[in-house]
């Protein structure tokens, strides 16, 4: 395939995604540049120069993923891809539908491209944090003068506790795929888990699974994945994954074993790891914890401190000392949810807001601004 | 003339002590006579419309221990007051005196009554003290109102937990504190994060076993 053709293909991609930003939302966007070593059905193993672009849109019911890559391994080796993934769901969290649509194009030199579209409706069991839902779509892929068709049958879990998230999911697909796939009918079982861990300026996933009863191939076959992102910057990150995908017989994907890095560039602000406290060590902060339905606990961290009192509106504004407990000062007490007014004096000192809370009003300059959850 | 029944009298009682009680706990005492009048009074006045008068009362005893002028007390209970009025009608029907406490807290400092009321409107049926209360922080710590009212009513929209929208708050805080982040930018970086986790969409293998980014990885899931 011609490269002017693979960037045209490129282009409609992109075109895509200016439909996301018509819509008010929340919109993410950044740009990854980076190589990798890469090992796919038919093509000797070889390193390639990568380069791609993806906007995320999240709205209150539903959100949008469009995504490009172009990947250079030689002069005369290149392959593109792009897809439109998209969710929308009920007026409310815990919405029991949701429909979901996905597009994709796969194109590489000296090869027909393939596109395809489908189209999937779930209900929905509980929340955001943790649920599952099962539902069922279909689709088209077309390779050239072949058209074939798309079912599956779909079931997944999550569950997010923390910083912590794992899912899984177990789908059924049957489709026709191009003669270069496989010959006639295909169908399989899918089984997959994930899981990943976000602390802001650091992102790590694991992901796995095992297909089952491929007519077309081994009778089971397992495929995994890791990828750690680093936010070095607010707006820049490092990049790492490697593993192993299967064929994609509705998408035209050939198997693929990877290991690369990339530079990710957003003008999204993120938490990097180099965004780090830098407090005057003797200034004292304070951290609540809700530990009961009715207790709030509240740590003073305060460095050289002998004694360490609070006062605050749910104090009547009477004094109050803490005990040490351990590196930090803690008192318990039943306290309201919502916004509280808190100060502290260590080591009978000046009455003082803690470092880390936003001051009250001007001529409350030594009371601090706090939300028990 | 008959005698009222004994039972009648310790009725009465029992009221007037009750109610003694009640003016008691609202009872205000200032660094001078005057001070202590006109603030009972507007005390006084709140309670009548059945808004929380014992914020004021906490408001102002904080003064009273930070040795504030009592011209200052009056002015304050006075605006406090006023807040209180419009608190009230910006959140209906959530009532519940920490739910206005964080209202009154927002207008102090000057957020719109109508954020107020897109925060009440998206939680209908929960307390508001904590997106109300992170609403304070964040406008404190330099956030532009409308901007920290949208992404609340967001989160709130999403099913964001009391949990997470305090901790959102506080780290927010701390970024501008003690890293010395632009409030703004500290809200944005740390909304991206948590975002994720409340993502409506489940995760399916089936749609993203194949697809790759730049180096290789399957594009990350929602």
């Amino acid at each position: 395939m011609r490269r002017a053709r693979l960037f045209q293909i490129a282009v409609c991609q992109l075109g895509s995604l200016a439909l996301p930003v018509l819509l008010s939302a929340q919109i993410e966007t950044s740009v990854d540049i980076g190589a990798s070593r890469l090992r796919q059905a038919n093509v000797p193993t070889g390193n390639s120069f990568s380069g791609g672009a993806t906007l995320d849109w999240l709205g209150d019911r539903g959100q949008m993923r469009a995504t490009i890559l172009a990947s250079r391994q030689t002069e005369s080796r290149w392959t593109g891809q792009g897809a439109l993934l998209g969710s929308l769901t009920g007026d409310s969290p815990s919405s029991w539908w949701q429909l979901d649509i996905a597009a994709s194009n796969y194109a590489q030199t000296s090869a027909l491209p393939t596109t395809s579209a489908e189209g999937a409706a779930r209900v929905r069991l509980g929340s955001g944090l943790r649920g599952a839902a099962f539902g069922a779509g279909g689709g088209a892929s077309i390779t050239g003068g072949h058209t074939g068709g798309v079912g599956r049958a779909l079931s997944d879990g999550w569950w997010a506790v923390g910083r912590e998230r794992f899912a899984a999911s177990l789908s059924w697909t049957r489709t026709t795929p191009p003669k270069a796939f496989a010959a006639g009918s295909v169908s399989y079982e899918d089984f997959a888990g994930s899981w990943r861990h976000e602390t802001g300026a650091l992102s790590v996933g694991l992901s796995g699974g095992f297909r089952f009863q491929s007519s077309a191939g081994p009778d089971s076959d397992d495929w995994e994945l890791a990828d750690a992102t680093a936010w070095f910057a607010p707006h820049a990150a490092f990049v790492v994954s490697g593993g192993r995908t299967l064929t994609d017989f509705v998408r035209g994907t050939p198997r693929t074993t990877w290991v690369g890095a990339s530079i990710r560039l957003s003008p999204n602000a993120h938490p990097s790891v180099a965004w780090r406290g830098r407090p005057d060590a003797a200034m004292p902060r304070l951290v609540v914890t809700r530990i009961g339905a009715d207790r709030v606990a509240l740590d003073i961290t305060a460095v050289n401190a002998t004694s360490v009192e609070m006062m605050a509106d749910f104090t009547d504004w009477q004094p109050v000392s803490l005990e040490r407990a351990g590196g930090s000062w803690r008192v318990e007490r039943a306290i309201a949810s919502g916004l509280h007014r808190v100060s502290l004096r260590i080591n009978d000192g000046a009455w003082a807001a803690p470092a880390n809370l936003p001051r009250a009003d001007a001529g409350e300059a030594s009371v601090g601004l706090l939300t028990v959850p | 003339m008959m005698r009222a029944p004994g039972w009648v009298g310790l009725a009465v009682l029992s009221i007037a002590a009750r109610s003694v009680g009640a003016q008691d706990s609202l009872r205000f005492v200032g660094p001078d006579a005057a001070t202590s009048r006109e603030v009972s009074q507007i005390i006084e006045a709140v309670a009548v419309q059945g808004l929380p008068a014992g914020l004021i009362l906490s408001k102002a005893r904080f003064a009273i221990a930070v040795h504030t002028p009592g011209p200052k007390i009056v002015e304050t209970a006075k605006a406090m007051a006023a807040r209180l009025v419009v608190a009230q009608r910006a959140i209906a029907p959530h009532d519940l005196e920490s739910d206005l406490a964080g209202a009154e807290a927002a207008l102090s400092y000057n957020v719109p009554p109508d954020i107020l009321q897109r925060i009440s409107a998206a939680s209908p049926k929960q307390p508001i003290a904590v997106p109300l209360g992170v609403l304070t922080q964040l406008v404190a710590d330099g956030v532009p109102p409308k901007r920290a009212g949208e992404l609340l009513t967001k989160l709130l929209r999403l099913g964001a937990t009391p949990t997470q929208i305090a901790d959102l708050g506080n780290t927010v805080n701390a970024d501008v504190k003690l890293a010395g982040y632009k409030g703004l930018d500290a809200l944005n970086a740390r909304y991206n994060n948590l975002i994720p986790r409340l993502a409506p969409l489940s995760p399916s293998a089936t749609t993203d076993a194949g697809l790759t980014n730049t180096a290789g990885a399957p594009g990350k899931k929602p």
